[in-house]
C-alpha cells in the first residue's frame, strides 16, 4: 500500500472514529452549546529564551493566545510565543464530552519549523556561518486527543500518528500533560509538567546530518525516537476584568536523542546557546 | 541605529500599555451619594472563585445620630457609629457573589443609602476555552 493511501486511510479512520463517537454516546454527552465560545489573549513583556536552536532571547516579546469553538463543536487554536505551549495554529473537532472530559480530533505541530545556522572554519580558516538544519515546514499531524477536568487538575492525553505534510514518512507524536492550579489570594499559580514522545521518523528528519553537512565532516548519526521533559510554574493577577499580569517559568529537557545529534551537540556550545531550553516571561496581557 | 529605533518604538508601545492598565484602575474610586465604596469592583482570575479585596466604606448624613453599617454577607451589623453624622470603615472583603453594604439608624430597617461591591472575573466559567488550555 502506498504511503499516500495509508495517510488517507488513516486519516478517514480518525474522523470516523470522531464523529461515530459522537453519535454513539450523545444521549450521555455534555451539551455541545455549553462549550461554545472563546478567548483571544494577547500579551506585551520581557522574555528570556535560553535554547540550543537560536541566540538568547533577552527582551522585549509579543505573545499571543486564542481558541474559539463553534456550536457544532469545529474549534481554532492558536497560540505564538506563548508562555503556554508553542503550537502554532491548529483546527479541530471536539466530538465528545463528559462532566470530566473533553475528547478532540486535532491538528497539532509536532514539531516547529526549524533552522539552525552555525558558524564553521572552512578549508581557508575563515569563519563562516554554515545553516546545520534546515527545515522550514512545521510538522503538522492529525491526532485525538483527551483532556480531563478534576477541579484544580487538568491532565491531557494526545496522540497523533498522521503527518499531514508530505515531508517524510509518517511518525508518531504523543504528549502527556498534568497540571494543577493554587489560589493565593487573587493570584492564580499554576504547575505543570508534561512528556512528549516522538518517533524515530520526526527525530531523524530533523537531526540526522545532510549528506552535505556529512561532506562537510560532520559524522553521520542515526537518530532514534526520544522524550522532551517539561515543567513550568506561571502565576497570573488580574488587574481588570481584561487585563492580566503574569509571569512564568518554563524548562525543558530534550531527548538524549535530540542532544546526541552531533549538530545539536555543536551548537548547543555556541555561547548564548543551551543544551536545554529555558524560558522566563513577565509580561501584561489583553484577554479580549 | 535601526534595531534601536525599532526597540525604542517597542518600549513606547509597552509605556504607553501600562500607563492604559493603570488609569482603569485609578476610575475605580469614585464616591456618591451618602455612603461610597472603593474600589467598586473585585476582580477573581475565574468566574467561581473567591474574591478578595480591601475595601474602604465612607458615609456621611446631614444629622448626627446613631448608625450602623451591614453587608450581604451577615446579619450583625458590621460596625456602629454613637452621635455621629459621618464615618469610614475598612476591612479586607472575600466574597464569590456581589456584596451590597447599607447604611441604617441603629435598632431600625430603614435604609439610608447602599453602595454594592461587584464581583468580576476574567476567564467565564463554564467555557472550556481557558480551563483545558490556559493550563498548558
Amino acid at each position: 500500500m502506498k504511503k499516500s493511501e495509508r495517510k488517507v486511510i488513516t486519516i478517514l479512520t480518525l474522523s470516523l472514529l470522531a464523529f461515530n463517537s459522537s453519535q454513539l454516546w450523545a444521549e450521555a454527552e455534555q451539551n455541545q452549546e455549553d462549550l461554545s465560545g472563546g478567548f483571544l489573549k494577547v500579551g506585551l513583556g520581557y522574555k528570556f529564551d535560553q535554547n540550543p536552536y537560536e541566540d538568547e532571547r533577552n527582551g522585549l516579546a509579543m505573545f499571543l493566545v486564542g481558541r474559539y469553538q463553534m456550536e457544532n463543536g469545529l474549534f481554532v487554536e492558536a497560540s505564538y510565543g506563548a508562555n503556554q505551549r508553542q503550537e502554532g495554529l491548529n483546527i479541530g473537532y471536539n466530538f465528545y464530552n463528559t462532566t470530566h472530559w473533553n475528547f478532540d480530533l486535532t491538528t497539532i505541530q509536532a514539531f516547529v519549523s526549524t533552522e539552525i545556522i552555525a558558524n564553521f572554519v572552512d578549508d581557508e580558516g575563515i569563519l563562516e556561518p554554515f545553516t546545520v538544519i534546515d527545515k522550514s515546514g512545521a510538522s503538522e499531524m492529525l491526532g485525538l486527543r483527551a483532556t480531563g477536568n478534576f477541579g484544580n487538575t487538568n491532565v491531557q492525553f494526545l496522540v497523533a500518528p498522521v503527518l499531514l505534510n508530505n515531508d517524510y514518512d509518517d511518525g508518531v507524536y504523543a504528549s502527556l500533560w498534568v497540571g494543577h492550579s493554587w489560589q493565593l489570594k487573587n493570584w492564580g499559580i499554576n504547575a505543570t509538567t508534561g512528556i512528549e514522545y516522538r518517533s524515530e521518523e520526526i527525530l531523524e528528519h530533523y537531526f540526522e546530518p545532510s549528506a552535505a553537512l556529512q561532506s562537510a565532516g560532520v559524522p553521520s548519526y542515526d537518530a532514534t525516537s526520544g522524550f522532551d521533559v517539561t515543567a513550568q510554574v506561571s502565576a497570573s493577577y488580574p488587574i481588570s476584568e481584561n487585563i492580566l499580569f503574569e509571569s512564568y517559568v518554563r524548562y525543558t529537557d530534550f531527548a538524549d536523542s535530540i542532544t546526541d545529534s552531533p549538530i545539536i551537540r555543536a551548537t548547543s556550545q555556541i555561547p548564548e546557546r543551551n543544551e536545554a531550553k529555558t524560558e522566563v516571561g513577565i509580561l501584561f496581557s489583553y484577554v479580549f | 541605529m535601526k534595531t534601536h529605533s525599532k526597540a525604542t518604538k517597542s518600549l513606547n508601545i509597552f509605556i504607553v500599555f501600562v500607563i492604559s492598565i493603570l488609569s482603569i484602575n485609578a476610575s475605580a474610586s469614585e464616591t456618591e451619594g451618602v455612603i461610597s465604596i472603593s474600589p467598586k469592583q473585585c476582580i477573581a482570575l475565574n468566574q467561581g472563585n473567591l474574591c478578595y479585596v480591601d475595601i474602604e466604606i465612607t458615609w456621611s448624613l446631614q444629622e448626627q445620630g446613631n448608625y450602623c453599617l451591614f453587608s450581604s454577607q451577615q446579619e450583625s451589623s458590621l460596625q456602629c457609629w454613637q452621635g455621629k453624622r459621618a464615618g469610614d470603615f475598612a476591612r479586607e472583603i472575600v466574597a464569590k457573589d456581589n456584596v451590597v453594604f447599607s447604611l441604617k439608624p441603629q435598632n431600625s430597617k430603614i435604609i439610608l443609602g447602599s453602595a454594592k461591591l461587584e464581583m468580576a472575573w476574567v476567564y467565564k466559567k463554564n467555557n472550556r476555552s481557558h480551563s483545558t488550555w490556559r493550563m498548558f
